[in-house]
């Protein structure tokens, strides 16, 4: 039995169960759901912007390092490690111009599933590096790249989520005693 | 510049920040950056907002 096309195949599945349960829970509450107000679209423009920028001077870099004979990952590879850093630079920016989610309103629920997907992420990494070791055939390869970048990208966001949070929650008390 | 009109208007209704944000659909963040005054509103949230708190432009964004 090909045990990788049955696992790819029970996660698609598991995927679109869990898409399809989203949509459903996301149609109840379409009046209300997944609208920014006017400070929030101008927050999210700006941090658009910053990863618009970010993804650019990290394209050059690769470029220039990979024109000057530099062999620590394939340019596929590369590139997806920008689109990454690009999306954190978006999520950072706009989680502390409160332009992402409710945070405030509800920690745990905005919280918990970043965790999960990054610590998933990690362990993954962690099964993989197990089996084939860190660098096989000199360089990173993409699953351990994959599983590496969006971790640490989950985890980042759950840093500065909490972080955000916290510096809230303190201006918000300091505002009251005021 | 902090907005102190709007939080005494609102306070005067006896409203939270949450109250007046569903009242005009914007986030509750929108309505703590405004009375900040760290976000400067488009005219049109600034009549939405009136209009919440039965007050006028000058009232509350005139200086």
């Amino acid at each position: 039995m090909d045990y990788f096309a049955l696992g790819l195949g029970v996660g698609v599945l598991a995927g679109l169960l869990v898409y399809g349960a989203r949509l459903l829970a996301l149609r109840r509450r379409a009046a209300a759901c997944c609208r920014y107000d006017e400070r929030q679209q101008a927050a999210r423009g700006r941090a658009f912007r910053a990863a618009f920028l970010t993804h650019l001077i990290y394209a050059a870099l690769v470029t220039v390092l990979t024109a000057g004979g530099a062999s620590w990952l394939d340019v596929p590879e590369a590139l997806f490690l920008g689109v990454v850093i690009a999306v954190g630079v978006f999520a950072q920016v706009c989680i502390w111009n409160d332009a992402y989610f409710e945070l405030s309103e509800k920690p745990r629920a905005t919280i918990l599933p970043l965790v999960l997907l990054g610590v998933l992420q990690l362990l993954n990494v962690w099964r993989h590096v197990a089996e084939d070791g860190w660098l096989p055939g000199g360089r990173i390869d993409f699953i351990t790249l994959m599983g590496l970048s969006v971790g640490a990208l989950m985890l980042l966001t759950v840093v500065t989520a909490l972080i955000k949070l916290s510096a809230d929650r303190r201006r918000e008390a300091r505002d009251e005693e005021s | 510049m902090k907005n102190l009109k709007l939080k005494a208007a609102r306070a005067a209704l006896d409203w939270s920040q949450q109250q007046l944000a569903d009242a005009v659909g914007v986030s509750r963040q929108t309505i703590n950056a405004i009375e900040k005054g760290d976000y400067n509103p488009t005219i049109r949230l600034c009549v939405a907002i009136c209009r919440a708190l039965g007050k006028t432009l000058d009232e509350l964004f005139w200086e």
